[in-house]
């Protein structure tokens, strides 16, 4: 396993219990902790991270126990919900070169430019840059880095379909690596490998995404996609896009 | 350095707490900051421990040691290399006195802020005739600030995993979270700027959302500040003054 956390316990010294013994595995893949608001996703991330402290369990990242941040700076990289934090600049190219010098790349950033097919950004600067596109400069500086570990804390917000399409492109492209994605977006979460469902701190369900949207308990405390809530309606379970209910109900 | 900005930023939150305090018309409660930030740079050791505790029992009366306690922890570091240089610079009795200037201050700083909201305090300047445009400077100002310290922790964190920045054993690379910071702030000021044009919000008169009252506890805290600053300005050490009050109880009986 590339990550573990193992029976872990957390809280501020002023607040309740956040994360009630929260076991997870993540091996190489995709991974979505879907929840609602205030459940815990990014406290989950920042432990991982080692900047928080679990009270009780502990956290593994690569076969090591993380006490501080210290244990897996070269092995994580983090992304949070605020990109414009995240990517530095001034220039989209300079940012790119920083990051080949102090994690590496795994390609070369023309490559990069090329494959996600943003080489008009090359030499835009970072604070002219649109919500959209900021986050997909810096969901690719993660994604291309030479780390093992991709933390990234709601990378779809405010994203149109397009954009949502071309960040799903760059993860589908990066193999060998662990993917955790903290989300509210039901529509991102229903593309991963692996989904964890949590509610007030507790993991409620834990599988693939037609197994964890069917079931019960997470609809009921998170919700469903549209496509699921229809497919419930008439009946039928497992399903996940409108290719696979078109293929269904034209078997029908 | 994130766990400071946390504790910060606790330490700042408002909660309401049915206490007197939060009731209490905001001007009386700035006049007895105002006069307390007087003080504290004013008195002497001796005088600053017993403002410290008057401070720390009115925290108690209105609820808000858990405030003081986060912002103790928070200025723990800071006051520690502070105390540091100035134990090595001027001796202990400096050392010791800057670091309850200090403590003082952000303690009563604390009070204040946790027991008014910036809104009710432009309503009362407003009242007083204060124009508009200036007001909403500060209020936006301290409306922003859990925002920026969410900012700060953020872009620490992302930018030491990045490898960009280092923390110890000797910080670097710190210029550049506050490159990430005061973007981010900037975007988000053009965010509330646009926003409060789309609402009108330097057009026409304000509307009044609290009701203020001049509480019992208002007027003793104000009182007992303005006796304090009555006593420094006398030059008077109110612990040898105490003393001798109680060495002549003592002989008395």
């Amino acid at each position: 396993m590339f990550v573990q956390l193992k029976d872990v316990w957390f809280k501020y010294s002023h607040t309740d219990w956040i994360l009630k013994g929260i076991s997870m595995k993540f091996g190489r893949g995709i991974f979505a902790i879907v929840g609602p608001n205030g459940s815990g996703k990014t406290t989950i991330l920042r432990v991982i991270c080692g900047f928080l402290k679990p009270r009780k369990g502990s956290v593994f990242v690569l076969g090591r126990k993380v006490q501080s941040y210290k244990d897996v700076i070269g092995k994580v990289i983090y992304v949070p919900t605020n990109p414009t934090v995240f990517v530095i600049g001034p220039i989209v190219y300079n940012e790119f070169m920083k990051i080949s010098k102090t994690l590496g790349l795994e390609k070369s950033i023309d490559e990069i430019f090329e494959e996600l097919n943003i080489k008009e950004l090359r030499n835009r600067r970072i604070f002219n840059l649109s919500e959209g596109q900021l986050r997909l400069v810096s969901i690719a500086l993660a994604a291309f880095s030479k780390v093992d570990v991709l933390l990234l804390d709601e990378p779809t917000v405010g994203l149109d379909r397009v954009y949502r399409d071309k960040i799903m492109e760059i993860f589908k492209q990066i193999k060998n690596k662990v993917v955790i994605i903290a989300t509210n977006d039901l529509r991102l979460a229903t593309r991963v490998d692996y989904v964890y469902a949590i509610n007030e701190g507790q993991v409620i369900s834990e599988g693939s995404p037609s197994k964890v949207f069917y079931d019960k308990k997470v609809i009921e405390a998170i919700g469903a996609p549209e496509i699921v809530t229809f497919a419930r309606r008439i009946g039928l379970s497992g399903v996940l896009t409108p290719q696979q209910l078109a293929k269904i109900l034209r078997e029908m | 350095m994130s766990w400071v900005l946390r504790n910060l930023s606790y330490a700042f939150h408002f909660r309401r707490e049915n206490s007197v305090a939060e009731i209490t018309h905001p001007i009386l409660k700035l006049v007895g900051l105002l006069i307390t930030i007087i003080i504290a740079v004013s008195a002497n050791v001796s005088n600053l421990m017993i403002l410290l505790i008057i401070i720390l029992i009115e925290a108690l009366y209105i609820r808000r040691i858990r405030n003081i306690f986060e912002i103790s922890k928070a200025m723990m570091f800071p006051l520690f290399f502070v105390g540091f240089f100035a134990l090595i610079l001027y001796g202990i009795t400096k050392a010791l006195e800057l670091i309850l200037r200090l403590l003082v201050i952000g303690y009563a700083i604390i009070i204040f802020m946790t027991t008014t909201l910036p809104s009710e305090l432009a309503q009362v300047f407003e009242s007083i005739g204060i124009p508009r445009k200036i007001i909403i400077i500060p209020e936006l100002a301290l409306r922003v600030i859990p925002y920026i310290a969410s900012d700060t922790q953020q872009a620490i964190e992302s930018l030491l995993l990045r490898k960009e920045i280092k923390l110890s054993p000797i910080p670097r690379g710190i210029s550049k979270v506050f490159a990430a910071v005061i973007m981010s702030a900037v975007k988000r000021s053009n965010f509330l700027a646009e926003a409060l044009l789309a609402k009108h919000y330097f057009q026409g008169k304000g509307t009044k959302f609290y009701e203020f009252k001049i509480t019992v506890y208002g007027i003793i805290q104000l009182v007992v500040k303005i006796l304090f600053l009555i006593v420094i300005m006398l030059s008077i050490n109110l612990t040898t003054m105490l003393l001798n009050v109680f060495t002549l109880f003592s002989i008395a009986k």
